[in-house]
């Protein structure tokens, strides 16, 4: 452990060098003033760039086109991309996440093909949730059906973000209805360019169209695109889901970090109620930045020890669900105080978002879509259920 | 040096089977009512086993432990509400000795002496803030003290006080005997601490009795009040971790409506989030122990140390009051009785966090903190150096 953090701490200098030379200064004001299409041809090309300079992935493995360097390594990536506000390829999340985790620990040779495509910018979207399937994720009921050399699927999915640039889709599907339902799920990935799929965006709370709908009407998908065996499918999705969440919480961090330190240099160009004085200088609101503050600092502490002892231990467990808990309510409580300090200039209607960072710098949105890590990739009710039954062995809940 | 996981994880083994019969469930309300509020026998273990001394280097006779240790062994004590002036004595007035020994260089002199008595728990002490003393008098003739200091923790049993007291701009440090002050006791609502009122009846401290002054004392006191910040998270992550226990194993075994309470998705969920708050309070005490053994001993402390340091003090303790409340509700009747333990890790955890300045006065020194390295302008009455909340103790 020791060692990996040292090879990152040598790491360090690399990539914020390259950063300093390729500044992206104003990119979140050319995003504002661009298509939907053209930000994510933005992401695709910044992550093309951080890739041929090997600063996209350095934790991947060499043989996959990364530095090696583990979880000490992202961390550094991270932070030095925060403190250099740089945009992140966030349309890549589950392509560099939770697509390439799930290659690398499941995948066949023919299947760890996708990864260099993965690297030049192409797009895996999640094809989990169904409109019947939310919290309740294992009675879903997209149906993939064996015949000869393909499955075909049938069904609907949900909340797919960036369906409709997404090359690849991470799916869960149900082969054997028989069997009780988490043992009865099968995980493929399914080519978004294969006929009987349909993609239909959701306008989401804030005004953007990140989310989708995805159709699938007798969609045939090779057996050879079928990751493990059928029936494991539950199981592959939650191993590398966990793992791949808890690391974008590295990112979070720095970034909560950063916009702290951003809000109280606005707070004090704020005025406060005597006259000359600051926001900053009012005792009520000084004590709410130290309570966030004191958070800050907490979840750093606690985001690099769970991480630390999941690169000793190579296991995350429970962890995940404290972290994403204890992450998603602070920025919830971090987006309320920031946008209350703005008055009426908040609450102005800016048209949609097109930077789709969870901390853009326009709080009033970031305040609305902190609500999108209380609900996605499991509930806040639902982490407190795993929290209670699977570290502190209350009764579970009833499973019909 | 630090120690290793595994000297940590062998450290809290051999504390927690010193500490075994200090159940808090059985034995807690016998001792406390008694004369000192501890056991004098266990008092003897501690300094048997080189716990007096933890924080004291080798070379001053202690048994040169880190902060990561001091962690493990608070964390201990508190999951028991051990009684006693550990914190006071062990950590905060042996803290203040241990620094005026590192910063001034001298030998022999009375702060060594009472650090020695101290390590072999012959005696105890208290660290007295005695800012609101008047005094008269200079560094050369000595001065003369007088006033009265509220609720000192862990005074009413200490045999001396190490008193920090302001002469002009100066801060300054000195030994001050028992018998010197006129001590009226204070009973805590947490009977495991035993506090008093010191009155200084024109008190005259001869210059042999200062310790330290000016630019050495605040060093001095910013190294132990960070310490002392340290042992009452830590002690409060412990306390809250046993409370928490208590409160699980509880909601497991209770049943109503046909069901183990636990059952009940609201018993379930306030118990995860006491959880979240126990698991965050002991990574934020044990980053703020590393943090401050990255440290040289001595060195004027920099803006980002204290800011862990306060930030964690300020969660563990509100982790502690919330956590300790919520078990009392979990509980339900039950656990709003004397004989159930729950009011007495609610009475700790009150008193941790008073001890500390209250939980308002330690976010206003994160923010303090914060803007300070933010290179913003500091509002007026806020401490230009960014002391701590709970200030010399």
């Amino acid at each position: 452990m020791t060692d990996d953090r040292s090879a990152a701490e040598r790491y360090r200098p690399q990539i914020s060098g390259w950063l300093a030379e390729h500044s992206q200064a104003g990119w979140r004001s050319r995003l504002q003033a661009s298509s939907e299409s053209e930000v994510v041809r933005f992401y695709q090309d910044w992550a093309r760039q951080l890739q041929a300079a090997g600063h996209l992935v350095p934790h991947w493995p060499v043989s996959f086109g990364g530095r090696g360097l583990g979880f000490a390594g992202q961390a550094v990536a991270q932070q030095e991309l925060s403190r250099a506000d740089a945009p992140r390829p966030r349309p890549m999340a589950i392509s560099l996440g939770h697509a390439a985790a799930t290659l690398m620990e499941h995948g066949t040779e023919e299947q760890r093909k996708l990864i260099p495509r993965i690297l030049d910018g192409e797009i895996f979207c999640q094809g989990f949730s169904e409109p019947e399937a939310g919290s309740d994720l294992a009675s879903l009921r997209t149906r993939a059906v064996r015949r000869g050399d393909v499955y075909v699927v049938d069904g609907q999915k949900t909340w797919s973000s960036f369906a409709r640039y997404a090359r690849w889709c991470l799916l869960l599907a149900r082969t054997d209805p028989a069997v009780s339902k988490h043992r009865g799920i099968t995980f493929f990935i399914v080519d978004m360019l294969s006929p009987g799929i349909t993609v239909r965006p959701i306008r989401q709370a804030t005004g953007s169209w990140e989310f989708c709908e995805v159709f699938f009407d007798g969609v045939e998908v090779p057996v050879s695109m079928r990751v493990g065996g059928e029936g494991e499918g539950w199981r592959i999705a939650q191993t590398t889901l966990v793992t791949e969440r808890a690391a974008q919480l590295i990112e979070l961090t720095e970034s909560l970090r950063r916009s702290l330190d951003r809000l109280v240099r606005d707070a004090a160009c704020l005025p406060g109620r005597a006259p000359g004085s600051s926001l900053l200088d009012e005792s009520y609101f000084r004590a709410q930045v130290g309570a966030l503050g004191t958070e800050v600092e907490v979840l750093s502490a606690l985001t690099q020890r769970s991480l630390a002892a999941v690169t000793d231990t190579g296991d995350i467990g429970p962890t995940s669900s404290i972290l994403k808990l204890f992450f998603s309510e602070l920025l919830q409580r971090f987006t309320r105080v920031d946008a209350q300090v703005h008055g009426m200039d908040v609450v102005e209607d800016l048209g949609e978002p097109r930077e789709v960072g969870y901390l853009s710098g326009r709080p009033f949105i970031d305040h609305l879509r902190s609500w999108t890590w209380t609900i996605a990739a499991g509930t806040s009710e639902i982490q407190r259920n795993v929290i209670a039954e699977r570290v502190l062995g209350l009764p579970r809940e009833v499973r019909p | 040096m630090t120690s290793t996981a595994e000297e940590r994880a062998a450290l809290a083994d051999a504390v927690a089977g010193l500490l075994a019969d200090h159940d808090p469930v059985d034995s807690l309300s016998a001792v406390v009512d008694g004369p000192t509020g501890y056991r004098p026998e266990t008092w003897g273990l501690l300094a048997d086993q080189g716990l007096l001394g933890l924080l004291v280097p080798e070379s001053l006779g202690g048994s040169g432990g880190c902060h990561g240790d001091v962690v493990v062994v608070c964390t201990q004590m508190g999951g028991v509400l051990l009684p006693g002036p550990f914190i006071s004595s062990a950590v905060a007035a042996t803290s203040a000795l241990v620094g005026v020994c590192e910063v001034t260089g001298t030998r022999g002199t009375a702060a060594e002496e009472l650090l020695g008595d101290l390590v072999a728990g012959r005696r105890t002490a208290a660290l007295v803030d005695g800012n609101q003393l008047t005094s008269t008098g200079s560094a050369e003739q000595g001065y003369v003290l007088s006033g009265t200091v509220r609720r000192a923790v862990g005074a009413a049993t200490a045999d001396a006080f190490v008193t920090t007291f302001g002469a002009g701009d100066e801060v300054v440090l000195a030994v001050v005997e028992r018998s010197a002050v006129e001590t009226a006791e204070v009973r805590l609502a947490d009977a495991t601490r035993r506090a008093a009122d010191l009155r200084f009846d024109d008190l005259a401290i001869p210059p042999a009795a200062i310790l330290a002054a000016g630019a050495d004392a605040a060093a001095v006191l910013r190294w132990a009040e960070l310490r002392i910040g340290l042992a009452v998270a830590a002690d409060s992550a412990g306390g809250a971790r046993e409370v928490l226990g208590l409160a699980t194993s509880y909601a497991g075994t209770r049943v109503q409506f046909g069901r183990t309470i636990g059952s009940f998705q609201a018993i379930k969920h306030k118990l995860a989030s006491m959880y979240v708050a126990v698991q965050s309070s002991a990574a934020v005490v044990a980053e703020a122990a590393d943090v401050l053994d990255a440290q040289a001993p001595g060195v004027q402390l920099p803006g980002p140390v204290a800011r862990t340091v306060t930030a964690a003090a300020a969660h563990c303790t509100s982790s502690y009051v919330s956590v300790a409340g919520d078990a009392i509700q979990t509980h339900g009747g039950i656990g709003f009785t004397w004989e159930h333990p729950c009011h007495r890790f609610f009475k700790r955890a009150w008193l941790n966090q008073a001890w500390l300045g209250g939980e308002a006065a330690m976010h206003l020194t994160v923010a303090d903190l914060l803007t300070a390295d933010a290179g913003l302008p500091q509002p007026d009455g806020a401490p230009a150096d960014g002391r701590t909340a709970w200030s010399a103790v």
